[in-house]
């Protein structure tokens, strides 16, 4: 796993965030996490990485976070619909950049979306993740990233 | 008694150019000449008039793909096989398209390029 | 051509011409018959006018002597007797022996003989009676006058008299006889006819029926052919297909080859239809270009294998539930030819996935067994307590150094005291490793020093700078890993004799220390341990003593130690000397390191304390020498004048006097320019014991 990879993931999102009204957002400082226990906020936009890396990307959010960001985009339906429409619409960003930042021996799939905490099956169980908070507004939310060659 | 061809070697390396000569059936092959770049090789063509030449792609002054080229244009007949360290395919390619045929990739066995001349012949195993 | 048309359809071709021979035969005698009845038919109209002619003799002689007697002129009538008898005659013979007739319009017909026994009756008695009353009547009409034609009429006509109805009555049965063979003929010709036309309808029907036959049983031959061909491509395990010159993929290929490629259907697609989206472009059309190679009749397939682009080629395959597996496909060409021309190119396809990855496994184990061999060596050298206390310790610096980076402060930068934090610790393993000759790891995080030491610089710092620095840390985590499992592999005989050798070497790894350093640094030195090992040490009190030792003896031997010469220079032996002692008093431990190098370097320090802003320059002018040695345990202050990997950072005396406060201890520094530097170390036991309860 490189610098470069992970700088590319979390510019898929903080591409996201620039489309908000809001858009001061502040990317923390990157830590390791044990995938044994899976670091999950309410919702999870999954990405599924194969190719030269395997494993899978998300990004995971407060429902607090979600919603006020649907409020800045304009949307005022904020249902659970929405709100994982809005998680899928982030993780769909990622996997963009990144298809375009990595091509070919890259592939990644179309997002799948959960709520509450990550089933272990997600994420491969000998591996740390890493994980990259990131601050809008007064919420904080992460991109995780656990891959392995 | 099989035909005896003449042929030419031609390659940068001291080292491989010996190791071909080495390696050659020589009841089949006999060597009339060597060149170090394919400039050389065009130039010892009319003279030395070989039938068979074994050509490495990368060498200074003119690389092997120009000078099968330039060859093909003067005597079609020649058969060239390409002896060379691939490092993209795409190039071999366009060697055999320019007119070579056959071609082995260095590192090569003793046998492996015997076997490979013999077949480019067409003549079997003794 | 003709002779595989023979050959295969022998059977059919004889058939065939006996069916026309037979049509043939049947229509020639049709033909022939049919003139015949039509020859016939004229003898049945020529036999009836010769009834007609026997009756208009008589009258024509009746109408002679009427005139005659009238004494008129009967030359009219002669003419008609002439005529009518001069018919009779010629159409007789030409009945008796066959030849020329006049026909009922005057015309030449030609006449057979009579052959049938009844008709030949007729004519020989019609000959007989023929034969006297014919003179009459010549003489008749040779007549020259009245009285010899009074006199021949008379005869005549008594002739005529007597034999006329008898002539007739012949002349009748002659033709009833020749309508009777004519219609015999007719008969025969149906009869031929029938027979022929049974023959030809037989005949067609053998054809029919054998054609059938065997058109069955190649039809049969065919689908089973089929269904074998069939059967092979959809149980064979390989992608098989044709490709034509034009590089389409033919209509027959397996099955298999669609579950390869996605499922898509691949009759019919172009080559590089059919590889579209799954390899790279330029891939594709090298792979076109080699198969166009194949088509060239002068190239020797089996010296072009090696150009194949496609051999062993990693597609990426995207399956319902959108996500992607990569498959590892092999193709092979080879020429299809039929009567020495090329005419396509038969590719075999082989998922050759397992045998990749088993490569690629294979070849992974063989590196990390390569660096593991490496790591074994160094750990092999080392004794099992020190490996544990470092694995422990230096798995602890790492999840220290993952917690400092999760409590950075939310949305703010980061802050400058973590990474200071950061530094320490790893700058601890750095020296830690390295001594265990871990050179791997102190590489490892000798480069995040750097990274720390960039970010820091940087006027802002956002999260985004320590993702050089979070990615180090795994492969630190992942090397350890390593380590540690190697350690255990290696623990498990090595248990049992745990505790004999524990004692005599644990420190050894220090005098390795030095050597390695001495190499490096291009010095000499000597160190002496004494005292360490009969010293009641906690785990946790050698591992702070170890790395602080470590630390010790690296900035001694980067710093303190001069080159040989230029110790000679100033009248030291050319061999460095280190001593470390320990031993306990009053309740604690104290250990005395000491080096008789150049002792450290007051300038250097007072400059670097004014520089980085310690305190202000008239301030830092009146410290005396001891203030300012003491100054060497803050983080942002190194004696050195080049950064190594083995010292200059300035955080490895920040992190030893920061352990020797957590274990309630103190120390001391002293230095003598050009004479050496010492440092004495209290750790009260008191504190030991506490935390080893």
């Amino acid at each position: 796993m490189s610098e470069k990879a992970l700088e590319v993931f979390i510019d898929g999102v903080l591409n996201y965030f620039k489309h908000t009204s809001d858009n001061k957002i502040k990317v923390g400082a990157p830590y390791l996490h044990n995938n044994t226990e899976p670091a999950t906020l309410d919702y999870t936009g999954i990405i599924g990485v194969s190719g030269s890396y395997k494993g899978v990307v998300y990004f995971t959010a407060p429902k607090v976070l979600l919603t006020h960001l649907l409020l800045s985009l304009g949307e005022s339906d904020t249902s659970m619909e929405n709100i994982a429409d809005l998680i899928g619409e982030v993780a769909n960003t990622i996997s963009g950049n990144a298809r375009s930042e990595f091509g070919q021996n890259f592939m990644i799939s179309v997002p799948t979306v959960a709520r509450g905490r990550l089933s272990e099956a997600h994420v491969p169980q000998a591996l740390r993740s890493y994980v990259i908070p990131i601050y809008w507004k007064s919420y904080n939310a992460a991109v995780v990233v656990c891959l392995e060659q | 008694m099989s035909q005896l061809f003449k042929m030419m070697i031609v390659d940068d390396s001291n080292i491989i150019r010996r190791k071909i000569e080495r390696s050659r059936d020589a009841s089949i092959f006999d060597v009339v000449a060597v060149a170090s770049d394919g400039e050389s090789a065009l130039q010892q063509l009319e003279d030395k008039t070989p039938d068979v030449v074994t050509m490495d792609l990368t060498m200074p002054r003119m690389d092997g793909i120009a000078c099968i080229e330039a060859m093909m244009g003067k005597n079609p007949d020649i058969k060239v096989l390409v002896v060379s360290a691939l490092s993209d395919k795409a190039t071999g390619i366009e060697a055999l398209e320019k007119g070579a045929r056959g071609f082995i990739c260095k590192p090569f066995s003793e046998l492996q390029l015997s076997d490979a001349l013999r077949e480019m012949v067409g003549v079997g195993n003794v | 051509m003709l002779t595989t048309l023979f050959g295969k359809y022998k059977a059919i071709v004889v058939s065939i011409a006996l069916f026309l021979l037979l049509d043939a035969s049947v229509l020639m005698l049709n033909f022939y018959i049919s003139f015949q009845i039509s020859g016939d038919a004229v003898g049945v109209n020529l036999a009836g006018r010769q009834r007609m002619l026997s009756q208009r003799m008589v009258k024509s002689l009746l109408d002679i002597r009427y005139l005659n007697d009238l004494g008129q002129s009967a030359e009219q009538s002669r003419q008609e007797l002439e005529k009518t008898y001069g018919l009779f005659d010629a159409t007789l013979l030409a009945f008796e022996q066959g030849g020329q007739a006049s026909g009922a319009n005057g015309e030449s017909v030609n006449l057979s003989a009579v052959e049938s026994p009844a008709g030949k009756k007729a004519i020989a008695q019609a000959r007989t009676l023929w034969s006297p009353f014919s003179q009459q009547v010549r003489s008749v009409i040779d007549s020259e006058n009245r009285e010899q034609l009074s006199l021949n009429l008379s005869t005549a006509l008594a002739m005529a008299r007597d034999m006329n109805l008898t002539l007739l009555g012949l002349m009748n049965d002659l033709t009833v006889d020749l309508e009777q063979v004519a219609t015999a003929k007719a008969m025969r010709l149906r009869l031929i006819q029938t027979v022929g036309i049974s023959l030809a309808i037989v005949n067609f029907l053998l054809i029919l029926f054998h054609f059938l036959k065997q058109l069955r049983r190649n039809d049969e031959a065919l689908e089973e052919a089929r269904r074998e061909t069939e059967e092979i491509l959809s149980t064979v395990n390989e992608g098989l297909f044709l490709l034509d010159k034009d590089m389409r993929v033919g209509k027959q290929h397996s099955a298999r080859l669609e579950s390869m490629f996605d499922g898509r259907k691949v009759a019919d697609l172009t080559f590089s239809e059919l590889l579209s989206g799954l390899v790279f472009e330029k891939d594709m059309k090298t792979a076109e270009r080699f198969v166009g190679l194949l088509f060239r009749a002068d190239i020797k397939a089996n010296l072009i294998t090696e150009l194949n682009p496609l051999n062993e080629i990693e597609i990426n395959i995207c399956d319902e539930n959108g996500s992607y597996s990569s498959r590892y496909l092999s193709f092979d060409f080879r020429r299809v030819t039929q009567k020495g021309e090329i005419i396509a190119v038969l590719s075999t396809v082989n998922d050759v996935t397992d045998r990749v990855k088993l490569e690629r496994e294979l070849q992974r184990e063989k590196e990390k067994g390569d660096h593991q061999m490496s790591l074994l060596s160094k750990i092999l050298h080392v004794e099992q307590d020190t490996l544990q206390s470092y694995l422990n310790k230096s798995w602890a610096t790492l999840d220290d150094v993952n917690q400092l980076l999760r409590e950075q402060r939310k949305g703010s930068s980061i802050e400058l005291a973590k990474i200071d934090d950061i530094l320490a610790l790893i700058h601890k393993f750095k020296g830690d490793s390295s001594a265990l000759e871990f050179e791997h790891l102190a590489n490892s995080a000798h480069s995040m020093e750097d990274t720390l030491t960039e970010v820091k610089a940087r006027p802002e710092r956002s999260g985004k700078d320590l993702f050089g620095v979070v990615v180090l840390l795994e492969s630190l985590y992942k090397n350890l890993e390593s380590v540690k499992a190697l350690a255990e592999r290696l623990a498990q005989p090595a248990a049992q004799d745990k505790g004999k050798t524990a004692k005599a070497s644990s420190w050894a790894h220090l005098n390795r220390l030095v050597e390695t350093l001495s190499e490096r640094e291009g010095k000499k030195a000597c160190l002496t341990v004494s005292g360490l090992n009969e010293v009641p040490w906690t785990p946790a009190m050698r591992e702070t003593l170890d790395s602080m030792l470590v630390q010790f003896l690296r900035n001694s031997m980067v710093h303190g130690i001069e080159l040989p010469d230029e110790r000679q220079r100033k009248g030291k032996r050319p061999v460095a000397r280190l001593d470390i002692r320990a031993c306990e008093v009053d309740g604690a431990i104290e250990i005395v390191f000491r080096d008789d190098g150049n002792g450290l370097n007051v300038e250097r320090l007072r400059k670097q304390c004014i520089a980085r802003g310690v305190a202000s320059q008239s301030e830092v002018m009146g410290w005396s020498d001891k203030k300012l040695y003491s100054m060497i345990f803050r983080a942002d202050i190194s004696t050195a004048s080049a950064v190594t990997k083995d010292a200059g950072r300035g955080v490895g005396m920040h992190s030893v006097a920061k352990d020797i406060a957590d274990l309630g201890g103190s120390v001391k520094v002293n230095s003598k320019p050009q004479s050496g530097c010492l440092f004495k170390i209290c750790l009260p036991l008191q504190a030991q014991q506490s935390e080893a309860a």
